[in-house]
């Protein structure tokens, strides 16, 4: 039995203001201290599309290889609920901003492909006090982008590779923060289980999940979950299923026997979104080589393991200072175990950022490269190292 | 008048109903301006920071908006000043004047007449001549249906010509602002203002280019479209040809022209403005816009709030879910745009012939009567005439022309193409000088 997964990953854009109008986005003010008549969809507003946003999601498209399209438009998705004051979520579901794409998993063949990413406003936050309920806004309106995968994923380990990836591409790019704890990734999982040869069982779907962690593991629990039923002969019920983290276990919700009908709808207040073709040109050129790049070349390098090269990844000024050593003729091998090891435990030491170094590309290159022509000693490299770092 | 004495005129004369509340006079009146002194009325559904904003619906009764809608701004800024909001039909949902939760506006024009609708209440001040203006919307023909049934002018501008930021839209795609005058001067000059910075806060904000090429009247094609489904009756058709017959006497050339499958345009029209008007009209749930009515869960108190919705908004809101279901969008929603497109290009090839289009308000001279109770679908039907220049975004003016015998106000419509608002009103202006207003 195969198992077959899909994600819809919700990233926040780490935009200035907000989707539709002027409205800060920063997280964890005062309730209702950031909003106004336009996302609070008061009488006589209208929508406005930030330009920024937009801007963000191309960069996300291109990074991702998807098909960033110069137009598209939004749609009405009708549905009452406290914290969205309009009825109805301003989303793009027609024409999305970005059409296909995909990530290509490090270290491995695997690659999971994306079948569309779209623009959206996210809704406000219901804050519970006792028997009272209240409604915070400030993050009513806020940019989001739904990523959405094909069932492309088959188990709970790439499922959290390529969150790691999708997470550390994204933030490199400057399209978001990433912080799960922030809400600024939220991820939701639909599961099925296929029998060879016959139709895929129906999917239950896992909503907001808290972590990556969250994600491996509740994909290979429910997983385990629909083939034991399978096995026992019983029949997988569609439904939305609450994963509880601590317990290691998720129980169902509501089915999805009646499902709603959003009354979807073109958004007539705001024209389409057009990106003329030299736009789109000139925002691919602000694409800097990306982690899922990095790694497949550093991949092939001597002294590499997933870990180092992870950190390499995502941290571009180390990247620049390893690749201008191994340029220069320095060993890979002893490049990385000065670099991560000895500087980043000399600069901590000294209280400075280790992903900031105080010196050149050069100066650490002419370092490594000189260690190994002049046969230093490792207390010597050191030292000269310390130096560096003090200047 | 002293302006102090102002406002209690405006309490005494003004006709029953028209008026929701009075506004304060400000204290500083822009002395230069292109609309200096002039006192307008503002249709309630038109935004101003601190005054309530009823639109017309018990729901809205007490809700008073935070900020003032850039029509408002930009006229006070020409020196205009806005003295009252008025009454209009609920949401702006009716042809009569009859559906507002506040009363039916009185007609000073035709005595125990409906005024009208949406813009009932700004028609009827306007006719008693309490304000020489006002400021309503249009989004399929309130405004030039009341300005006929109370015998004054009613412009609706092109789709995008003034900004709609603070304007209550339910049909955002057709929805406009729109102005009422017993005077086609005023309507100009406002008209200008209103459209002559672009407002960044309304996305469909174009704006108008004023040519100040004089227009004559002189060579040009007319189209006279006389019958748009419903067969128009004895008095309408012959003011219509009245005015057909000034219009050949000053030089133009006037042909009689057809619009194809008219029986359709009301259906497309109705469809597409139910559907954005329930989704428009969502956001009445209590929470923040609505009078919020008690109930033990938030679907219990939504739903409380939205039952204080007028009957016509209800069948309207139902309409639209019905038509928007996953089941019924295609063959309701995407060929009543379908049918709003080929509409467009109708117009477009129109216009390369012709440079304006002649036309009724409605099929019906004002008798008084509502149809909307006994035959509903006759009522929308009718309103094909107004709502083609919606669903086309073409500007559009109801010009109160004679009179029937026994004294009953008749009206015209020009219709231009997109952009080139000023030419119906220079057309208008040429007509009227030949002075046929009373002569029919």
């Amino acid at each position: 039995m195969k198992t077959v997964v899909g994600l819809e990953i919700h990233i926040e854009l780490k935009t200035k203001s907000k989707l539709f109008c002027d409205c800060g986005t920063m997280f964890g003010l005062p309730p209702c201290s950031q909003c106004c008549p336009i996302c609070m969809g008061l009488p006589g507003t209208f929508p406005t599309i930030n330009e920024e946003a937009v801007h963000l999601a191309a960069l996300a498209g291109f990074a991702l290889h998807s098909h960033v399209q110069s137009l598209s438009r939004f749609d009405r998705k009708q549905y009452f609920y406290p914290d969205m004051p309009r009825g109805y979520q301003i989303t793009q579901r027609q024409y999305p901003i970005c059409i296909g794409g995909h990530l290509k998993l490090p270290g491995s063949e695997k690659t999971v492909e994306i079948l569309e990413m779209h623009l959206e406003d996210d809704s406000g936050k219901m804050v519970h006090q006792g028997e009272s309920t209240f409604v915070d806004l400030n993050r009513c309106g806020v940019p989001l982008l739904e990523i959405v995968t094909t069932p492309s994923i088959e188990n709970g380990e790439q499922a959290y590779t390529f969150l790691n990836l999708l997470r550390d591409t994204l933030v490199r790019i400057g399209v978001t923060t990433g912080k799960m704890q922030e809400g600024a990734m939220r991820i939701d999982v639909n599961i099925s289980v296929h029998e060879n040869g016959n139709a895929p069982s129906p999917r239950t779907e896992m909503k907001n999940l808290s972590s990556f962690k969250a994600v491996r593991a509740a994909i290979n629990h429910e997983a385990e979950r629909q083939k034991n039923l399978i096995r026992q002969g019983a029949k997988i019920r569609q439904e939305t299923r609450r994963w509880d983290e601590k317990g290691g276990f998720s129980i169902a919700m509501r089915n999805k026997d009646h499902t709603v009908d959003y009354r979807y709808m073109p958004e007539v207040d705001l024209p389409p979104i057009c990106i003329s073709e030299s736009k789109l040109e000139k925002w691919k050129l602000e694409i800097p080589e990306l982690p899922e790049k990095i790694l497949t070349r550093l991949f092939t390098l001597p002294g590499m393991n997933e870990r180092t090269a992870a950190i390499l990844a995502n941290q571009p000024k180390l990247l620049k200072i390893f690749d201008t050593s191994v340029a220069a003729g320095a060993d890979s091998k002893r490049v990385l175990n000065w670099l991560l090891g000895d500087y980043r435990a000399i600069a901590r030491k000294q209280g400075l950022n280790p992903d900031e170094p105080p010196f050149s590309d050069d100066e650490f290159a002419h370092l490594m490269v000189a260690a190994e022509t002049n046969a230093f000693s490792y207390q010597e490299i050191k030292s000269k190292l310390i130096d560096l770092c003090s200047e | 008048m002293e302006i102090k004495n102002f406002l209690p005129m405006l309490q005494e004369k003004a006709p029953q109903n028209t008026i929701v509340d009075l506004l304060p006079i400000p204290k500083e009146i822009s002395a230069n301006g292109p609309l200096s002194g002039i006192p307008f009325a503002v249709q309630n559904n038109i935004c101003i920071a601190g005054q309530r904003l009823t639109c017309g619906s018990k729901m809205l009764e007490d809700y008073i908006s935070p900020y003032t809608a850039t029509a408002v701004i930009c006229m006070s800024k020409a020196g205009a000043f806005p003295v009252c909001t008025t009454n209009m039909d609920e949401f702006g949902m009716g042809s009569a004047g009859k559906n507002s939760a506040f009363g039916t506006p009185e007609n000073p024009a035709v005595p125990n007449g409906f005024p009208g609708g949406s813009a009932s209440g700004a028609a009827a001040l306007v006719a008693s001549g309490c304000v020489p203006l006002a400021l309503a919307s249009d989004c399929g023909g309130g405004t030039r249906l009341a300005a006929a049934a109370c015998s004054v002018w009613g412009m609706k501008p092109s789709f995008g010509a003034c900004s709609r930021f603070g304007l209550t839209t339910c049909v955002s795609s057709m929805d406009q602002i729109s102005l009422i005058s017993s005077d086609s001067y005023l309507l100009r000059k406002s008209l200008q203002c209103l459209s002559d910075r672009l407002d960044p806060k309304d996305p469909h904000h174009r704006g108008l280019i004023f040519t100040r090429a004089p227009w004559q009247t002189q060579g040009k094609k007319i189209g006279l479209l006389e019958k748009i489904s419903i067969e128009p009756d004895r008095d309408v058709s012959k003011t219509l040809h009245c005015a057909a017959d000034t219009f050949t006497q000053l030089g133009a050339s006037i042909e009689s022209i057809h619009m194809p499958q008219t029986h359709l345009l009301a259906a497309a029209y109705y469809v597409i403005a139910c559907a954005e008007s329930s989704a428009n009209l969502s956001r009445f749930t209590g929470m923040l816009a609505g009078k919020r009515q008690g109930g033990e869960t938030w679907e219990a108190q939504f739903k409380q709030t939205r039952n204080l919705l007028g009957n016509e908004a209800k069948k309207r809101i139902a309409i639209g879910a019905y038509v928007l279901r996953k089941e019924n969008y295609d063959q309701y929603y995407l060929r009543a745009q379908a049918y709003k497109r080929q509409l467009k290009q109708w117009f477009a090839e129109i216009w390369k012939t012709y440079s304006l289009l002649l036309l009724p308000v409605s099929p019906g001279s004002i008798d008084g009567k509502d149809h909307s109770d006994s035959d509903a679908l006759y009522s929308y039907q009718a309103d094909g005439y107004t709502a083609c220049a919606n669903l086309a975004g073409m500007p559009a003016l109801s010009i109160p022309y004679g009179k029937t015998e026994d004294g009953r106000p008749l009206s015209i419509q020009l219709i231009g193409p997109e952009g080139k608002d000023e030419w119906l009103l220079d057309a208008a202006e040429e007509i009227m000088k030949l002075g046929r207003d009373g002569k029919n």
